[in-house]
């Protein structure tokens, strides 16, 4: 068994063998073997996982990993990005070897997000603003905000209680038909839209705020202008903020059918 | 609006750890006769990822974005 393997980093168009520098992981010279006109980007390591119990290395792994990707995505446009710690055993002719039999897949790949890009869309909202709105236009709770008023201190403090559990859902409805009209906005100008539902973090930046959603875009590049305009849009509306971020490699969308 | 370059730590977290190609597997296996390895250190990432949706690392948005204006010093360029 060979004791050389290849870390990936991404699939480019492309048929030369270059030697991109020492950008890798742990300053690892990065260049590309070449099939045909698709290329993989790769360092040579050894033939195991990259493994730690140290979460700032580790940290440092991931942000070297996507720094490689950027850099390829400016020397070579689209590129077909892989997840963190991928590792082929074998020398270049086994990438060789597996970039030919995949060929196919790989073009049709790289083609079909060729000159496309991911853009990440959050869409924040001013909680306290939506739910005076809210209120406001709701006789039910309008009607238990005056009976608070005249209940005495211990029952008023339940009445309150169940009030904001109320509004708090009637916001969260309201909330959901804004985000979804808005996927379907911004859905019109995309290729692809993904709304993400993983994760809730909201930056520094909008932390007076609440997330509303987040969506990955597929964005021709001819359309992300038509995206900034219609961004800008919902980001002059009164309680909201929009952070809009990209290009980045398409990883949300990248689909080479399990290569 | 026009889009920004700026991505926090959770971001790029969740974008290589749970998106992107994969070939197939997080332990050693072979498809279709190439031996492959793809390991990950999702024990030690996710925990990273869960402190970050709940706020705990803060400024982590400050700390990317100094990693990466370090790199943009210290790597060599790429061209041909």
């Amino acid at each position: 068994m060979s004791d050389e393997a290849k870390y990936l980093y991404c699939i480019a168009r492309e048929h030369e063998e270059l030697q991109l520098g020492n950008i890798g992981i742990e300053e690892k010279m990065v260049y590309t073997i070449a099939q045909r006109d698709v290329a993989a980007l790769v360092h040579s390591c050894p033939p195991e996982p990259y493994n730690t119990g140290d979460k700032a290395l580790a940290e440092g792994w991931v942000l070297e990993h996507s720094y490689v990707i950027d850099q390829a995505m400016k020397k070579f446009g689209t590129v077909l990005p892989f997840s963190f710690d991928v590792i082929i055993k074998g020398n270049d002719d086994v990438i060789r070897e597996w970039l030919d039999r995949n060929y196919e897949r790989l073009q049709k790949e790289l083609e079909r997000l060729a000159d496309r890009a991911e853009y990440s869309v959050q869409i924040f909202y001013d909680y306290d603003m939506y739910a005076s709105k809210v209120l406001s236009g709701n006789c039910d709770l309008l009607a238990l905000k005056e009976k608070i008023d005249e209940q005495s201190r211990g029952k008023a403090y339940l009445l309150q209680r169940n009030l904001d559990l109320k509004l708090k859902d009637a916001v969260s409805s309201n909330v959901e038909k804004l985000a979804e009209q808005f996927g379907l906005e911004i859905g019109s100008i995309a290729d692809e839209v993904k709304a993400e539902e993983r994760h809730s973090f909201v930056p520094e930046k909008y932390k007076d705020k609440k997330l509303m959603a987040t969506f990955s875009c597929l964005v021709h590049r001819d359309n992300v202008d038509v995206l900034g305009l219609a961004l800008e849009k919902i980001n002059c509306l009164d309680g909201l903020a929009v952070r809009f971020t990209g290009p980045w490699a398409p990883f949300s969308f990248v689909d080479t059918g399990g290569v | 609006m026009e889009p920004e370059r700026e991505s926090c730590l959770v971001e790029v977290l969740d974008r290589l750890l749970n998106k992107g190609v994969v070939l197939n597997a997080d332990l050693i296996i072979t498809v279709a006769g190439i031996p492959m390895i793809g390991i990950n250190l999702r024990a030690v990432l996710a925990s990273m990822e869960t402190m970050l949706d709940y706020g705990m690392m803060e400024d982590c948005d400050k700390a990317t974005r100094e990693w990466y204006a370090r790199q943009k010093c210290m790597v060599p360029s790429m061209n041909r």
